[in-house]
């Protein structure tokens, strides 16, 4: 009875062009937009946002080797003398695509900060290589879903130590 | 359809008035003069807020669900001295990673309530934001409100020892680790402890190069959970000089439970990888690594 309510909430989902989708998500989750690309198979629905999590969708790669590539990733980009968590926020399409980023930053005691504009790029180029993402499915028919997911770097002098989820 | 949140945040502020006006004589008092109207002293008071608000209310909805801060904030409307809707505040911040708004609740709960939330704001500085150096000052304030007690289903040197695990401080993790199985065995050889607590405390020997150490608590591990996906990885680790060929099978059978949906149990394990934790890749890589 809940999934079979849960299946007709989701079904009202939002079919809109590129600019509308952009509209509704500059206020979907926080953060500065890095990139506002928007798919076609990005589904929004109205009331509801289905995060990684109702899924079980994580990044499916372990937070060592994710942390090893980010900083593999990095040296070659120079040193930047940062420490803090750098946040990134995105909606994962239907086909597994990444879609409109977002960043917010904060230091090692959870207060806002900015980070080197270069090394926010850096990192942002990094969470582009992840191409492996989960595809969300819901209900018996396993129909597609798009979520939201986040990755948050760990910094300490410029090296990213540790990745949540 | 695109009015739909402007409109959603209108009934919102509605909701809030209508809250206010039961509540409140006149609504241009201030929060304190509002507080004191009611006794936000009595427990028996504060618990009703809880109940009416979280429990019948926050509770029965998604966190995500912009009524859910709606209700932790008619609470603390009411009485601002209210720890756990504070913390009820910072889950969905946690959970999708606004660890700013998420700590700064979480902060608040402690700061009310230091007794029933220092140790659950340790747990996710060491399992959220692994903030290690933070987890184990928090754990350790903890310990001095309340020693020996357990939470998230583990004991505070648990989560203290995957914590300088995780800082690379080895020789303080070991200790932790033993404390751990201490506090659930109580030198009591037919009792045993979880099996997440045997396996970190393979996994800190395996970072101490101790390997015969390692390899008998990957067992007692496997002994309670033979296809936890981690004990058999670490262990086929362990192995993978002097027995190829057990190793590999090893890793076969992590590989069949990872894909089986078998994992480490932890309650979090939907929100946040917990340390060492392994994927199929790293399975997968491992094998490839034993087989040429």
């Amino acid at each position: 009875m809940k999934w079979t309510a849960f299946i007709v909430f989701l079904h009202i989902a939002t079919f809109c062009n590129a600019q509308e989708k952009i509209i509704i998500l500059e206020k979907l989750y926080e953060g500065k937009i890095i990139d506002s690309n928007v798919t076609s198979k990005l589904i929004l629905y109205p009331n509801y946002i289905p995060y990684y999590y109702s899924f079980d969708v994580k990044y499916p790669l372990s937070s060592q080797t994710m942390v090893k590539n980010a900083n593999d990733f990095l040296k070659r980009k120079g040193h930047f003398n940062e420490n803090g968590y750098l946040t990134f926020k995105f909606m994962i399409d239907n086909e597994g695509q990444m879609n409109f980023v977002k960043y917010s930053q904060i230091n090692q005691n959870y207060e806002p900060k900015v980070f080197d504009n270069d090394f926010v790029k850096n990192l942002c180029g990094f969470l582009k290589t992840l191409k492996n993402w989960e595809k969300a499915q819901y209900g018996k028919n396993k129909t597609p879903i798009s979520y939201v997911s986040y990755i948050s770097f760990k910094i300490e002098d410029g090296k990213v130590i540790n990745i949540s989820p | 359809m695109y009015h739909i949140f402007p409109l959603k945040l209108k009934m919102e502020k509605l909701l809030i008035l209508v809250l206010s006006l039961i509540f409140f004589p006149s609504f241009s008092q201030t929060q304190v003069e509002q507080s004191q109207t009611f006794d936000c002293n009595n427990k028996a008071f504060r618990d009703s807020l809880v109940s009416k608000y979280l429990e019948k209310k926050a509770h029965q909805i998604d966190y995500n669900n912009p009524k859910y801060q709606l209700y932790c904030d008619s609470v603390l409307m009411v009485c601002p001295n209210v720890a756990c809707a504070y913390q009820q505040k910072s889950i969905p911040y946690m959970k999708s990673g606004n660890f700013e708004k998420g700590m700064k609740f979480l902060n608040k709960a402690v700061e009310i309530d230091p007794e029933k939330y220092m140790d659950y704001r340790a747990f996710m500085k060491c399992i959220f934001t692994k903030d290690h150096k933070g987890a184990i000052e928090d754990f350790e304030k903890a310990e001095k409100i309340n020693p020996n007690k357990f939470v998230m289903d583990h004991s505070y040197p648990f989560f203290k020892g995957i914590s300088y695990l995780g800082s690379g401080n080895f020789k303080k993790a070991e200790i932790e680790m033993l404390k751990d199985i201490e506090l659930q065995t109580k030198n009591d050889t037919s009792i045993t402890a979880h099996f997440n607590s045997y396996l970190y405390l393979g996994i800190v020997y395996l970072e101490m190069q101790e390997i015969s150490k390692t390899e008998s608590f990957f067992l007692k591990s496997l002994d309670q959970h033979e296809s936890l996906p981690e004990a058999n990885y670490y262990l086929a680790i362990c192995l993978q000089k002097k027995e190829n060929a057990r190793a590999k099978n090893l890793l076969e059978k992590a590989k069949k439970a990872i894909q089986n949906g078998q994992s480490m149990n932890e309650d979090n394990l939907l929100y946040a990888n917990y340390p060492y934790q392994i994927s199929l890749f790293e399975i997968n890589q491992k094998l490839l690594e034993l087989n040429n």
